[in-house]
């Protein structure tokens, strides 16, 4: 295995009844990339994500991570190696605070001691700085439900960046956006890599998006990769455009 | 005001009342209002784990009773003295809400309170037609206390009830329980097993339904099965609903109004009569008040 790959997936295939929703997944992610999934709905995005987070269990192949296999562990014990995730529909704690949303998720992923039962809450260095990362520390004492969409997403991936990942997955982190909200958020993004180091990947539908703000470009169809590139290979692949872009030569 | 000062004000103001009155209450009322204590604690004790963990338990009544059965029973099978008895029913307590919590936790929301239900008759089956713990009748025999000495120990008891389970819901503890109730996915993904945080406030819930259970004899001298039944539990989560989900003070305030309600609708009802009084002020909360009436009171004093 090549030193720079964060994670891998060998032969994954993951089976709904007789729908084979991934199909032998062979992907390699290397450290430190921006990376982008394509693909139509139902190519199988969101199941390779399920898949990998410990959601949904494999019906076959193995997922490796840092050069360990992590396929079927229960999501928790998932996380506390260093894979974090933002989900496609907004997921977050609606009645706390803010800043209790970003803590829970940053003592949790940490462990609790018993002592917990009685110790009060307390303003964490590591909190202050994740929400000032993502532009939410002037919002802490605000519900997480009075916030906009946009910045509910950006609390959304504050909550995943607190559990101190290595590898941060983005399911649509632009999706139901305005232009602008989707360039500030991929703002957003490239930021968390540059400050944090992480490794993330994210499905996206949006292609100005995906040539924008991608290093590696994979696509999907029908819980295969057909394609894996830049992206100037990928736009400029004969089968990609036929079924992705709807182009044909 | 902060919050809590708020809250620890407006369970103090009554206390100190009701203090003040106690020498000149008749005997009825301070027996009422000791009653009222025990239930209301008992409701509080419920209010956690629905309030907090949000997990509706319509088995508690089998803490709140093996709390009364074993302090009745260490004290007239092994002659333990009133005092020491109480702490008997956690032996039996502790590992069975563990045991409990293991099955219960697992299948969450609907699934949870089913299995509540199944476990809470089983064990009221099983005190009901077990002669050698009393049978229908119950247990007889235990020491009660002079009443209106009895009535101070009890109103403390519900101060550092109060206090106790105050403390743990708002600690990091508390906060993570009430983020498994608002997003039980969302924790799975942030590392959180749900289970081993939904089993800890389980077994905290029980213990202090238990506490409560475990000053019943001292009042009545003795325990019942119908206070292992889940209609007791159903009573409990109407005292909840109605005083205010999730607020704790809300708890002591239902506990109140339900147990002086049905009291006072014995003497004008057939036997069960005050269930249906229970219901009817359930109904006329989720209507009128939805939050319950303490959460409600409390955004009418603010604004």
């Amino acid at each position: 295995m090549k030193d720079n790959i964060i994670l891998k997936t060998i032969d994954l295939s993951k089976n709904f009844g007789s729908l084979a929703a991934l199909d032998n997944v062979n992907l390699e992610f290397e450290y430190g990339k921006i990376t982008s999934i394509i693909g139509l709905n139902g190519a199988g995005k969101t199941t390779l994500f399920n898949v990998v987070t410990g959601a949904l269990k494999a019906t076959k192949g193995k997922v490796i991570f840092e050069g360990n296999e992590i396929t079927d562990y229960p999501p928790h014990k998932i996380v506390k190696l260093g894979i974090s995730r933002v989900f496609q529909i907004t997921n977050i704690f609606p009645e706390l605070s803010v800043y209790e949303n970003v803590l829970t998720s940053f003592q949790v992923s940490r462990g609790l001691k018993l002592s917990s039962l009685f110790s009060k809450l307390k303003e964490m260095e590591g909190v202050t700085k994740i929400l000032e990362v993502l532009d939410l520390l002037d919002k802490k004492d605000l519900l997480a439900n009075q916030l906009s969409y946009g910045e509910q997403r950006r609390l959304e991936a504050a909550i995943a960046l607190a559990t101190n990942p290595k590898l941060l997955l983005m399911d649509e982190p632009t999706g139901g956006m305005t232009p602008l909200e989707s360039a500030q958020t991929m703002d957003f993004v490239k930021k968390i890599r540059d400050t944090l180091g992480l490794t993330i990947v994210f499905i996206e539908h949006d292609m100005d998006v995906v040539m924008r703000n991608s290093e590696h470009v994979v696509v999907m169809d029908k819980g295969r990769i057909i394609c894996g590139g830049t992206p100037q290979e990928v736009s400029c692949d004969g089968k990609v455009r036929e079924i992705y872009l709807g182009v044909t030569e | 005001m902060p919050r809590k000062t708020h809250s620890y004000l407006l369970l103090l103001a009554p206390i100190v009342v009701l203090l003040v009155i106690l020498p000149v209450l008749p005997h009825f009322y301070v027996f009422l209002f000791c009653t009222a204590y025990i239930f209301g604690m008992f409701a509080l004790s419920l209010d956690f784990l629905m309030g907090y963990g949000g997990m509706p338990n319509f088995g508690q009544a089998v803490f709140f009773g093996l709390g009364a059965y074993v302090v009745t029973m260490a004290q007239i099978w092994w002659h333990v003295p009133p005092i020491l008895s109480v702490i008997f029913p956690y032996a039996f307590v502790i590992p069975l809400s563990f045991a409990l919590a293991r099955v219960s936790v697992r299948g969450g929301g609907i699934y949870f309170a089913l299995i509540t239900i199944i476990w809470g008759d089983i064990t009221y089956r099983t005190f009901f037609y077990e002669w050698t713990l009393g049978g229908s009748d119950g247990l007889r025999g235990a020491t009660t206390f002079p009443l209106r000495e009895y009535y101070i120990i009890i109103l403390i008891a519900t101060v550092v009830c109060y206090v106790l389970i105050r403390k743990i819901a708002d600690s990091q503890f508390g906060m993570v329980l009430r983020a498994i109730r608002e997003n039980e996915t969302r924790m799975r993904f942030v590392g959180c097993k749900v289970e081993n945080y939904r089993m800890s406030a389980f077994v905290i819930s029980s213990c202090f339904a238990t506490f409560a259970g475990s000053l019943y004899p001292g009042l009545y001298g003795g325990a019942r099965p119908e206070l292992l039944h889940w209609a007791l539990s159903t009573l409990a989560v109407t005292m909840v609903i109605v005083g205010g989900l999730g607020s704790l003070v809300g708890a002591l305030i239902g506990g109140f109004i339900i147990t002086f309600l049905i009291e006072w609708s014995t003497s004008y009802l057939p036997m069960g009569g005050g269930y249906t009084i229970a219901g009817l002020i359930l109904v006329a909360t989720l209507l009128f008040m939805p939050k319950g009436i303490y959460p409600t009171i409390k955004r009418i004093w603010r604004s």
